[in-house]
């Protein structure tokens, strides 16, 4: 299989993708091992795309690879809908979010701790809206549960893992200037 | 006046709690995190829970709960006077709450930012026409499915049915599994319960499934984004059923 040829494979499964396309589940079809070849159609397709006339761009996100829209054509999706179809979500949303993501899994009470306030509606929230989930209960008193953020959080993030948060180290350094 | 009390309506319906009130008041007063004038904080905090209380509105717990920390430090200092001790200085929990607040009020500022570029963005989305496995299942699915099951059961009015027999497990798994389809299409559980009478048999149904899918007799799958619970028929119960240790 040529560099062509899985150029267009790829761009049809991303058209058909419901996740981010990962690798090694496009290997796993082909069974061809060429991991090598495929990130170079990845890489292919990701500048094929990100030219500026284009509305659609190629994002490396949650360690895989989405077709998506831009985000500059987010007014006219808007107009066209007539309406807002993104959610959103409270500063305390965002605060939940922040310690989550940089602290899990983390349990309500410790949440609550962090922020000097209760913070059950909002995790509500968050769970329904898939950004956290629970991954377990700490061996604590009352066994309380675990939260962690989740794939669809990295998606709507634009993250492509953990790693790729703000670094809490920049802040520390813009406060010493 | 009147702007100064609209502002301070506007401003206290913003807090996201004690911590940043205080955050507020701090920054507002230019005062030094690390030497905070802790009797000025106090009456500045207090005049603000005054004018809550002034305005009619609730006043969560934890308000109340950071106005007796607060004058419990003030409390320690003033007892303490100018005197030099090893003790450590009582400001110093709270000094270090309030930082680590500030911390995630950044990076929660931080990841808003982030969203208004990459939550706009949209690919196709899953219609949830076809029922998916949800990635990395785990029990507190099940359970959270099992629950939503429930919720919708109640809305339908039952008059309340006394049971005489109490519902058993073996025979449970055994009705459930002929109620399935043998063609191994997915079966949705709540179907299942809608033929039985008692919230017993719910919660007996509930076990009989998890037994089945224990021992490979049916397959479950979860509907994504809808917490629906399916069953696939996969195969007959083993002949030698012990069941003993169950109820």
């Amino acid at each position: 299989m040529d560099l062509k040829e899985k150029v267009s494979i790829l761009e049809a499964l991303l058209l058909v993708s419901t996740k981010p396309l990962k690798i090694n589940q496009v290997m796993e079809i082909f069974q061809d091992g060429d991991e090598k070849g495929w990130e170079e159609a990845f890489s292919f397709l990701e500048k094929h795309f990100n030219k500026e006339h284009n509305g659609l761009m190629i994002q490396r996100v949650a360690k895989g690879i989405r077709l998506t829209t831009k985000p500059q054509m987010e007014e006219y999706i808007k107009t066209f809908y007539q309406k807002n179809i993104k959610h959103n979500f409270s500063r305390a949303a965002f605060e939940v979010l922040a310690i989550i993501a940089y602290n899990q899994p983390i349990t309500i009470p410790e949440i609550n701790a962090i922020r000097g306030i209760s913070s059950g509606g909002v995790i509500k929230t968050l769970l329904e809206k898939k950004m956290i989930k629970i991954t377990g209960r700490k061996n604590v008193v009352g066994k309380p549960f675990l939260f962690s953020t989740t794939e669809e959080f990295l998606i709507r993030f634009g993250l492509n893992s953990l790693k790729d948060l703000p670094k809490v180290e920049e802040f520390n350094a813009l406060e010493a200037e | 006046m009147a702007s100064v009390e609209e502002s301070l309506i506007f401003s206290i319906e913003n807090f996201q709690g004690p911590l940043d009130l205080l955050l507020h008041l701090i920054r507002k007063e230019e005062m030094d995190i690390f030497d905070i004038p802790i009797i000025k904080l106090v009456d500045q905090y207090e005049s603000y829970i005054q004018k809550m209380k002034d305005l009619n509105l609730t006043i969560a717990s934890e308000y109340i709960y950071m106005l007796s920390i607060l004058l419990n430090i003030k409390a320690k200092i003033l007892i303490k006077g100018k005197k030099e001790t090893k003790e450590e200085d009582p400001r110093t929990p709270l000094v270090k709450q309030i930082m680590e607040y500030e911390k995630i009020k950044k990076l929660a500022d931080e990841l808003k930012e982030i969203y208004t570029i990459w939550g706009g963005t949209y690919s196709r989305e899953d219609k949830g026409e076809e029922i998916l496995f949800i990635e990395d299942l785990n029990i507190y699915q099940i359970a959270e499915a099992f629950n939503n099951i429930l919720k919708k059961l109640k809305l339908r009015e039952k008059p309340p049915f006394i049971s005489v027999k109490r519902p058993d497990i073996k025979e449970m798994m055994v009705s459930l599994l002929n109620f399935l389809p043998k063609n191994k299409k997915p079966f949705p559980f709540y179907d299942y319960l809608l033929t039985l009478k008692s919230s017993l048999e719910v919660i007996t149904a509930f076990l009989s499934m998890l037994e089945l899918i224990r021992l490979g007799s049916v397959k479950y799958l979860i509907k994504d984004g809808k917490d629906e619970i399916y069953l696939i028929y996969l195969k007959e119960l083993p002949k030698d059923l012990i069941f003993e240790g169950y109820i």
